[in-house]
């Protein structure tokens, strides 16, 4: 594992994104239109279950699946770039897998438990209900909490690209 | 006193500066500012996202009406981002990013203008799985044109710091 680290951060790819001068904020711009996609489908699906939009028909919240797949497409390789910039500074932080956690419940709440729920033909028509407000405001608390995680990741960390 | 100087000593002033300047102060300041950029790219980058033939089966009117919620995200943001400006002004003011970045808000908010005077009514009249008049689309291509510049040229902005002779056009401000 140890070795591991050393070896992507001292790759090709890994020092021309940590040294070049346009490579690492191409990445992060890339990585933060996809946050804003994936977070920001995610949040208007929320405000919809929480009863805001309410012209919004309940049966079609998954039209906008195709957003947050682009989302993903632009985060998932420029998440991985920025990890192989600075492997060291990410696996040492326990707010990094905490984040990839958080990930990970906010894409099955949006993908799977969502979805599920407003298919209940019952909650179709007429005011959201309570436990469909519930899933509103745990889709919002989800991906709030990723975006905080994130950001805090550049100032939590006990290690940049210094070997240990 | 330089422009840079009596920024700054506005910030003191009102505390901002300290505020800033405390453990948490800006991060907590920069993670409102991603939030407040989600919300805008949810409610009106989705809006345009609709507009231009994403997600067609979604009628386009109800769509906007998540459209205050995006104008929340810009007014925090407006306010994060004027705490992060008068607490490093010169970061900001000889930035090339900043310019651009600037620039990118000017032409989303006289857009913004466009489409309220002429396109709004015929756009919000757009149903589920209908196309948006081709107006309409320009409208929505460069206002998430615009606010994606935005948000590049806030992410290039801690990247350069240059100094003050970097920036050619600034003399001509002073």
């Amino acid at each position: 594992m140890h070795g591991f680290i050393i070896w992507l951060q001292n790759s090709a790819i890994g020092t021309w994104t940590r040294e070049a001068f346009l490579p690492f904020p191409i990445i992060l711009s890339i990585h933060v239109l996809g946050m804003a996609l994936l977070a920001g489908a995610a949040f208007a699906s929320g405000l919809r279950l929480s009863g805001f939009g309410a012209g919004i028909p309940l049966a079609q919240i998954r039209r906008l699946r195709p957003i947050c797949i682009a989302g993903l497409i632009l985060i998932v390789p420029s998440g991985l770039l920025l990890f192989i910039s600075y492997p060291a500074k990410a696996v040492t932080n326990p707010l990094f897998y905490v984040k990839l956690i958080a990930i990970g419940i906010g894409i099955w709440l949006t993908w799977f438990a969502t979805p599920k729920a407003v298919d209940d033909p019952a909650l179709q028509s007429g005011p959201v209900t309570g436990r469909l407000k519930l899933y509103g405001a745990g889709l919002i608390a989800i991906w709030a909490f990723v975006i905080i995680a994130g950001r805090l990741l550049a100032y939590t960390y006990s290690f940049n690209n210094i070997l240990w | 006193m330089d422009p840079m100087d009596r920024i700054i000593a506005f910030a003191h002033r009102t505390h901002i500066w300290e505020l800033m300047n405390t453990d948490w102060g800006w991060p907590i300041a920069e993670i409102t500012h991603y939030i407040g950029l989600s919300v805008l790219f949810g409610t009106v980058g989705l809006y345009d996202l609709r507009v231009l033939g994403v997600a067609k089966g979604l009628p386009v009117a109800p769509l906007g009406k998540l459209i205050p919620f995006g104008v929340l995200g810009f007014c925090i943001n407006l306010v994060t981002g004027l705490m992060f400006f008068v607490s490093a002004p010169a970061n900001y003011t000889y930035s090339p990013a900043f310019h651009i970045k600037v620039i990118c808000m000017f032409i989303a908010g006289v857009n913004v203008i466009v489409f309220y005077s002429f396109l709004a009514r015929r756009t919000n009249a757009v149903g589920a799985g209908e196309d948006a008049p081709l107006a309409s689309k320009v409208v929505a291509a460069i206002s998430f044109l615009a606010w994606t510049g935005v948000l590049a040229g806030g992410r290039f902005l801690g990247f350069f710091k240059p100094p003050q002779h970097w920036c050619e056009w600034c003399g001509l401000f002073s």
